[in-house]
């Protein structure tokens, strides 16, 4: 695996090549995604992948159909969901490290620790939110509460409300987790995880910094 | 604000935003309007989740955190043009909460996030007015031809088009906040009273 602030870096960019350098990058940014999970996972992204290939599939029939507002509409939106997925198999990547490494890669950037811990939490609670919405959904179901478009009001409240209680009781442990472990000292902080650049992620990196520049230089 | 606090408008953002997608996911429907489309909708079901956010964490910057912690995911998304157009945004809903006690208000609260939606929403016309349509295709090259942009221009940018697009906006986001005000007096300002009375 490679260090998480080239994760980050890799991210960032992962998301502003797709919409400089248009459809053509995508062919390079998903597959080289695709590599950088198979590597540092040790698995393939299925789901990512098989996404990735019906909105290519689904974004290649609304330009063949040429009807103006069908490509306006769909062609747009599906050339935005593709650009995603690079980001997407990228970011988690970046979930499944450690939240120790990922703080202390962070550091290591001299980033404010308020916008730190900001990072930090947003990206690891991301998925969580699609895990909540799943429990909730099953746990209506069992009681017998049915959350339907014809009763917008009520739905809205059986998903929202506990959806919002959950996150508010995780945002209470998780403070409380983070300040035992001593995140308001002041004093220089170590860290479980070393933190070293290899050449591994010098190439990365570059690799990603390479097909912006080709992009702006309009190779793509 | 405290560790306690970040953590909390970090969490709840990342939630408005994710609820706020899921209402984007129907702005298709507009044509071209979508671009209002996925603001309004979007803002149907995250005002709920501002309105809580700014009573659980009434504290100077919160709403600017909020749109600023949105912009943060827009960034590793890849929308960076709309970076700027939330941080307008925020930095817009904050000035309507500076008055002292402004933050428990539910009037500057529902107004703060009326005008910060109407901003966000007209990143369409701020595109299209101010940038022109020559330098967008010029810029986004893939994303756009001469004749969707030329399209796209004659919707977005008339006079009527905007006031639409205001008032679609306006209507949206403040259904969205009273809804959110709603659902937070029915199911959480009785614990925060209960919490006081018992901390009182």
């Amino acid at each position: 695996m490679l260090d998480s602030r080239s994760y980050l870096i890799i991210l960032l960019l992962s998301g502003i090549v797709p919409f400089v350098g248009g459809l053509n990058v995508i062919f390079v940014m998903f597959p080289y995604a695709v590599l950088l999970y198979v590597f540092a996972i040790k698995s393939f992204p299925l789901k990512h992948f098989i996404l990735g290939i019906c909105l290519l599939a689904f974004y290649y029939l609304v330009n063949y159909m040429k009807w103006g507002f069908v490509v306006i509409t769909f062609g747009v939106l599906s050339w935005s969901a593709l650009s995603l997925i690079p980001a997407l198999i990228t970011g988690s990547i970046l979930i499944q490290i450690p939240a120790g490494a990922f703080l202390q890669g962070l550091r290591k950037l001299k980033l404010p620790q308020k916008t730190m811990i900001a990072i930090t939490v947003g990206i690891r609670y991301f998925p969580d939110v699609k895990t909540q919405l799943h429990i909730i959904r099953k746990a209506a179901y069992l009681r017998g509460l049915n959350i339907s478009i014809i009763h917008p009001k009520q739905s809205f409240e059986l998903v929202v409300v506990p959806l919002l209680h959950r996150s508010l009781r995780i945002s209470d442990d998780l403070s409380a987790a983070i300040i035992s472990k001593g995140i308001e000292y002041d004093g220089e902080k170590t860290s479980l995880h070393e933190l070293r650049l290899s050449f591994r992620d010098f190439i990365a990196v570059g690799f990603s910094c390479a097909i912006l520049v080709l992009c702006l230089v309009g190779v793509f | 604000m405290k560790v306690k606090d970040i953590v909390k408008i970090t969490i709840l953002s990342v939630v408005g935003f994710v609820l706020s997608m899921i209402g984007a996911l129907a702005a298709p429907l507009l044509g071209n309007y979508s671009f209002a489309g996925e603001v309004s909708f979007g803002a149907l079901l995250s005002g709920t989740v501002y309105y809580i956010l700014i009573q659980k964490v009434p504290k100077r910057g919160v709403a600017f955190c909020y749109y600023m912690i949105n912009a943060l995911v827009c960034v590793l998304t890849g929308f960076w043009p709309l970076c700027i157009v939330l941080l307008v945004s925020g930095a817009i809903a904050e000035i309507c909460l500076i008055p002292v006690g402004s933050y428990k208000k539910s009037s500057r609260v529902i107004l703060s996030f009326i005008l910060s939606t109407v901003v966000y929403g007209l990143h369409g016309v701020v595109f299209f007015g101010m940038i022109g349509a020559d330098r967008i295709v010029s810029a986004f090259p893939k994303m756009y031809t001469k004749e969707s942009v030329a399209i796209l221009s004659k919707y977005l940018v008339s006079p009527a088009s905007i006031i639409i697009l205001i008032l679609a906006l306006a209507v949206c986001a403040l259904i969205g906040i009273l809804l959110g005000k709603n659902i937070y007096n029915k199911f959480f300002a009785g614990k925060a009273k209960k919490q006081s009375q018992r901390l009182g």
